[in-house]
């Protein structure tokens, strides 16, 4: 099963996106400081598949460092950040460090809810095919007596 | 200057004559020389040592009389305002039953010996004043009579120092020359006297002008303080408007002060407004003589003139205003009460004091506008933020709802539950929403009578409920006097205290609501309320809410009445700012008083803990209003700029 961890400070935005992602059949839990995401993060066994985290919490720098701590768990792990208006410089700060893609979350006209869904979807099929060429290069890497870490987990 | 009063040719004679004395002899008499030294000497050290005036004066008549053997004698000082000589230092025998008394200055015969010097500004000798033209009688024993000018800088009469002699032909040529002396050193310090006093009053002009906190004050401020300074009949101060080009009056220190704000020139009509066009100070001998002269300002006494002097203040810009000031005599008068080039120089010193604070004043007010413009901007992108995140989680119910219908296994209950958490949503916007607009009108006030403690009940009556577990302690001080006050802002107020009370305390405590005066007693009890008003001067009341609840530590007491600052997760944590907002807009003050956990507070005596004893140990905000109406203009005015 995918599973997905939810990062935002404010309880009812936390629990919109993680409700219309359950819809999607995945996992989903919830984080509602920075604090709380590292930590489940950390713990985490397996590793997340997903991270939605919102951009600006307690701390500015709250979605980098979720990022940050989500890649040094699993660095296939994909993350999606979401942002309040006005924040893209920070949003394109965190694709630079290797976030899947940011989504804006007021953009009129537009059901973001969907667009999350469906980039939700997208970094996981991302996720997937990282995964199956890392699997392809595992014996050509033995076979080549090069060292890698244990074998990921399949999906 | 000694050359105006000790002319060198020659007397006819060495004996008594009578008349005016425009030259006196060289003293030939050694013996004489050796007296008048000495004398002098024991003047010029105690006219150095005294910088009272009326003090320096009495110590010259004494040793005058003393000096040339007189009976009794007198220092008559100029009043230029009357054209009077007025007597003010007396020595000898009889005054007692004379009536204090002024002295028309004529010059004219029959006018008094003392009149015609203070009008010619020469010494005057009689040895037997029956027969003395100028003479007139005060006492009926005097035989002989004497009188020299105190003369200023300018060769102006300040006065006239008079001593008589029961004996016929007392004084000599000797005797003027001494006297002559003794006014000379006399007019020195005196001189010096003014000088000081006009240095001091200057340096505490700067130092007033320096901290004074308002427009208002300031110009009150100049206008009195010059009026005092130059002995003025009225000194005014406008202000120039560029766009409507009129020179307004601001203040006045007498006769215009019910026209301020009302009464203004054109920048092209009067006086004045030459002085604003030309950016040059004016000073005449009397304003209505001038072709420029206006007369806009009351009408004056029949047969009066008026010195006038007036002087441009500078601004950043150019002309920023004027400063005039008036004298007033009768123009029969022959005593002039012109302004000198001192005078002016002084005017331009205060006008410079004047810009520099005017200045000052200006760079606060652009200060606070910054700050709130700054608070403003902070309050768009946060309130942006915020809303933006609460239609994000509409957009999601919505979503939901959308989603749910669609789906034929949904039940009712399912619906029902998204929409309700919709309109949660939609609350909580509009929470927001208020919060923002209560911020944005907190200091916007329309006062009316209100009773406080009318209002505090109706708000416990009606608007407010103590939940469960919660004791109410409700006391209210009677007889309070009425405030002037926003009745629907000050119930906000009340209600955002008691609820934060209650918020506090989730499993039960107290609140205690009380009023009272403001007295000295209650600034000594709550130091950190800092409401400007003297206590007891101008009536106050307060009110207390105190709660039971976890308090507020001393670190963060500064800062809950800023904006954005919450412990609570709901709304934008304006509510506190809201009210001290509401406060200040009333003239008033508020503060958290309370001291939290009594170990924990290292900041607070623990003499303040005693008189606490058995009162609630949590939060406890007072606010205090004014009762008088004064400060409800400011609150309005700077509601109107926001």
């Amino acid at each position: 099963m995918v599973r997905v961890l939810v990062v935002d400070d404010e309880d009812e935005v936390r629990e919109a996106i993680a409700r219309r992602l359950r819809r999607e059949g995945y996992e989903v839990d919830e984080a509602g400081s920075l604090a709380a995401a590292v930590a489940a993060l950390e713990t985490a066994s397996p590793s997340y598949d997903l991270v939605l985290t919102d951009m600006v919490m307690e701390d500015p720098q709250a979605g980098v460092r979720t990022l940050e701590a989500a890649l040094g768990r699993d660095i296939f792990t994909e993350v999606i950040v979401l942002t309040a208006y006005g924040n893209v410089a920070n949003a394109v700060e965190c694709m630079r460090r290797g976030a899947f893609d940011y989504v804006e979350k007021n953009i009129p006209g537009v059901d973001v809810y969907e667009l999350m869904a469906l980039k939700a979807r997208q970094a996981l099929e991302r996720r997937r095919n990282s995964l199956q060429t890392l699997r392809r290069y595992y014996p050509i890497a033995r076979r080549e007596g090069i060292e890698l870490p244990s074998q990921p987990r399949g999906r | 200057m000694a050359d105006t009063a000790l002319p060198s040719s020659l007397l006819p004679g060495g004996e008594a004559h009578s008349g005016p004395v425009a030259a006196l002899p060289p003293c030939c008499d050694e013996g004489a020389e050796e007296l008048v030294l000495e004398s002098l000497q024991r003047a010029a050290r105690f006219l150095c040592s005294i910088s009272n005036l009326e003090e320096l004066l009495q110590g010259l008549l004494a040793e005058a009389l003393d000096a040339v053997r007189g009976t009794r004698g007198f220092i008559g000082m100029v009043n230029r305002a009357s054209g009077e000589l007025e007597i003010r230092i007396t020595a000898g025998q009889g005054w007692e039953t004379q009536q204090a008394r002024a002295i028309p200055i004529t010059g004219a015969p029959g006018g008094g010996i003392t009149s015609l010097v203070a009008a010619t500004g020469q010494p005057y000798l009689t040895g037997n004043v029956r027969l003395d033209p100028h003479y007139v009688m005060f006492f009926p024993d005097v035989r002989s009579e004497i009188a020299v000018p105190l003369l200023n800088r300018d060769g102006g009469v300040n006065g006239v120092i008079n001593i008589e002699s029961e004996e016929p032909d007392a004084f000599g040529h000797r005797d003027l020359r001494l006297l002559s002396a003794l006014a000379n050193q006399a007019a020195i310090a005196v001189s010096v006297a003014n000088y000081r006093a006009r240095e001091a009053a200057l340096i505490e002009i700067g130092n007033e002008l320096a901290v004074l906190g308002s427009m208002e004050e300031l110009f009150e401020c100049v206008v009195a303080r010059a009026a005092e300074l130059l002995r003025a009949e009225d000194c005014a101060l406008f202000e120039l408007v560029p766009e409507s080009e009129q020179l307004v009056l601001r203040a006045s220190s007498n006769l215009l002060r019910d026209l301020r704000g009302q009464l203004s020139y054109r920048v092209d009509e009067g006086l004045t407004g030459w002085i604003a066009t030309h950016a040059q100070p004016l000073r005449l001998s009397d304003a209505r003589r001038d072709p420029r002269w206006k007369g806009i300002y009351p009408r004056l006494p029949e047969g009066a003139e008026e010195a006038y002097l007036g002087v441009p203040i500078f601004g950043k810009l150019g002309v920023w205003g004027v400063l005039r000031t008036l004298r007033r005599r009768p123009a029969a008068a022959l005593i002039r009460n012109d302004f000198t080039a001192r005078d002016e120089a002084l005017m331009i010193t205060l006008s410079r004091q004047v810009a520099a604070a005017v200045h000052r004043l200006e760079m606060q007010e652009r200060e606070r506008r910054m700050e709130r413009l700054a608070a403003w901007g902070e309050m768009s992108a946060r309130s942006a933020h915020m809303i933006g995140n609460k239609v994000f989680a509409l957009k999601g119910h919505l979503n939901e709802l959308e989603h749910l219908a669609g789906d034929a296994t949904t039940s009712r209950e399912q619906l029902v539950a998204i929409a309700r958490r919709a309109r949660e949503s939609l609350f909580r916007l509009e929470e927001i929403l208020e919060e923002f607009r209560d911020f944005v009108t907190a200091t916007r006030v329309d006062p009316a009578p209100v009773e406080l403690n009318e209002l505090v009940r109706h708000c416990l009556e009606t608007e407010f409920s103590a939940p469960e577990g919660i004791e109410l302690e409700v006391s209210l001080a009677e007889g309070l006097p009425t405030i002037p006050a926003d009745e629907s802002r000050l119930r906000r107020v009340i209600g955002e205290l008691l609820e934060n009370a209650v918020l506090h305390q989730p499993s039960g405590g107290a609140i205690r609501v009380a009023t009272g005066l403001w007295t000295a007693e209650t600034a000594a009890r709550w130091p950190a309320v800092q409401y400007r008003g003297t206590p007891g001067k101008e009536a106050a009341v307060y009110l207390e809410v105190a709660d039971r609840g976890p308090g507020v530590p001393g670190a963060l007491k500064g800062k809950i009445f800023t904006p954005f600052f919450t412990t609570r997760s709901r709304g934008m944590g304006l509510g506190l700012s809201i009210i001290k907002g509401i406060v200040e807009a009333h003239g008033g003050a508020v503060a958290e008083v309370g001291c939290c956990q009594r170990a924990a507070a290292p900041g607070v005596p623990p003499a303040y803990h005693e008189s606490d004893a058995g009162e609630l140990h949590g939060a406890r905000f007072v606010v205090v209003l004014p009762a008088g109406g004064d400060r409800m203009d400011a609150g309005a005015e700077s509601a109107a700029e926001g």
